[in-house]
């Protein structure tokens, strides 16, 4: 078995709990937590800082709200590669391999984590840099395969049901105002007749009391 | 091998065409009907309580298992086809009510 690997969210990454008033100003708490150290699946610490850091700089941080990092990120793309999505579990991979028109999608062989870890040697020391050179960095591969699977997944990470590992705290949903996973808004429409409705948002197992299981915990 | 027992009519495919098929000859005649489904059969409860919008609007879980079979496609004779490696615009789905049930 391999060294286990951690990745270390800093109470100050973290940045305290973060509250929307009706008016959809975002305001943090005083950051109260201490760090934490989150078990990895299927990165490396240093890929997993790497990752975070390109994730960030995809999906910054700024005075409008958190980001990727804030927002577990790293984390969640680590469990997606650790389960059957990173393996390919549900794509065709027979061979043959051929170039094919682009709007027949991705033909190639390599699966998710192959492909994170073939791209994460390009980015060595990429959460070491400053923050225009992560941009530049990052410019010089965004026609590659390996940046499109980067995107795409920090934004799965930012806006994915909470059960995955990203989206923490619901801080994704609060950004953008939606309220989870709703069953029904019955009760509400009359109570809230001609007035602006918002409710906290809730996970889907806040929402059913059930206990979902998300696809990455399957064998 | 498994012998089953004998029937008059087996439908292949629980989908649109299967079911409809299954419920006219079931309401209209007096034959023993089986329909078979490769997916799982899915209740209600299943959509309350499991499906989460990233395994099942983006991962699309309830569409066909394209690791044991896709169909392959071009747009002209002059290109080679190539296999739908994951799902794209043609959604086919599986389980118990077909393409029909998402």
């Amino acid at each position: 078995m391999r060294r286990r690997h951690f990745l270390t969210l800093s109470a100050a990454t973290l940045g305290g709990v973060l509250v929307y008033s009706l008016d959809r100003k975002a305001s943090l708490l005083a950051a109260q937590h201490k760090a934490v150290r989150v078990p990895l699946r299927f990165f490396t610490e240093t890929e997993a800082l790497i990752v975070a850091a390109a994730a960030s700089s995809i999906f910054p941080s700024d005075d409008t709200g958190p980001g990727a990092l804030e927002a577990g990120v790293a984390i969640f793309i680590d469990r997606q590669l650790a389960g059957p999505y990173g393996r390919d579990r549900f794509r065709y991979t027979q061979p043959p391999f051929e170039d094919a028109p682009r709007e027949l999608g991705y033909q190639g062989s390599a699966t998710p984590r192959q492909i994170y870890r073939e791209g994460l040697k390009g980015l060595q020391g990429f959460h070491l840099l400053a923050s225009a050179a992560q941009d530049d960095a990052l410019r010089k591969i965004e026609s590659t395969v390996f940046f499109s699977l980067l995107r795409q997944n920090t934004i799965e990470g930012m806006f994915c049901d909470p059960m995955h590992g990203g989206n923490a705290g619901m801080i994704g949903w609060q950004l953008v105002g939606f309220p989870g996973p709703r069953m029904s808004n019955f009760d509400e429409v009359d109570k809230y007749y001609g007035k602006a409705f918002r409710p906290k948002p809730m996970s889907l197992r806040q929402t059913t009391g059930a206990n979902v299981r998300p696809s990455e915990d399957e064998s | 091998m498994k012998t089953l027992p004998s029937v008059d009519a087996v439908i292949v495919g629980g989908g649109w065409a299967g079911l409809l098929m299954a419920k006219e000859l079931g309401s209209r005649t007096s034959l023993n009907i089986v329909v078979l489904e490769r997916g799982p059969s899915r209740g209600p409860s299943g959509y309350a309580t499991d499906m989460d919008e990233l395994d099942y609007s983006i991962r699309l879980r309830m569409m066909q298992d394209l690791s044991k079979e896709t169909v392959t496609l071009r747009h002209d004779v002059t290109q080679r086809a190539q296999p739908l490696r994951q799902h794209g615009s043609f959604l086919p789905g599986s389980g118990v009510g077909g393409s029909g049930e998402h």
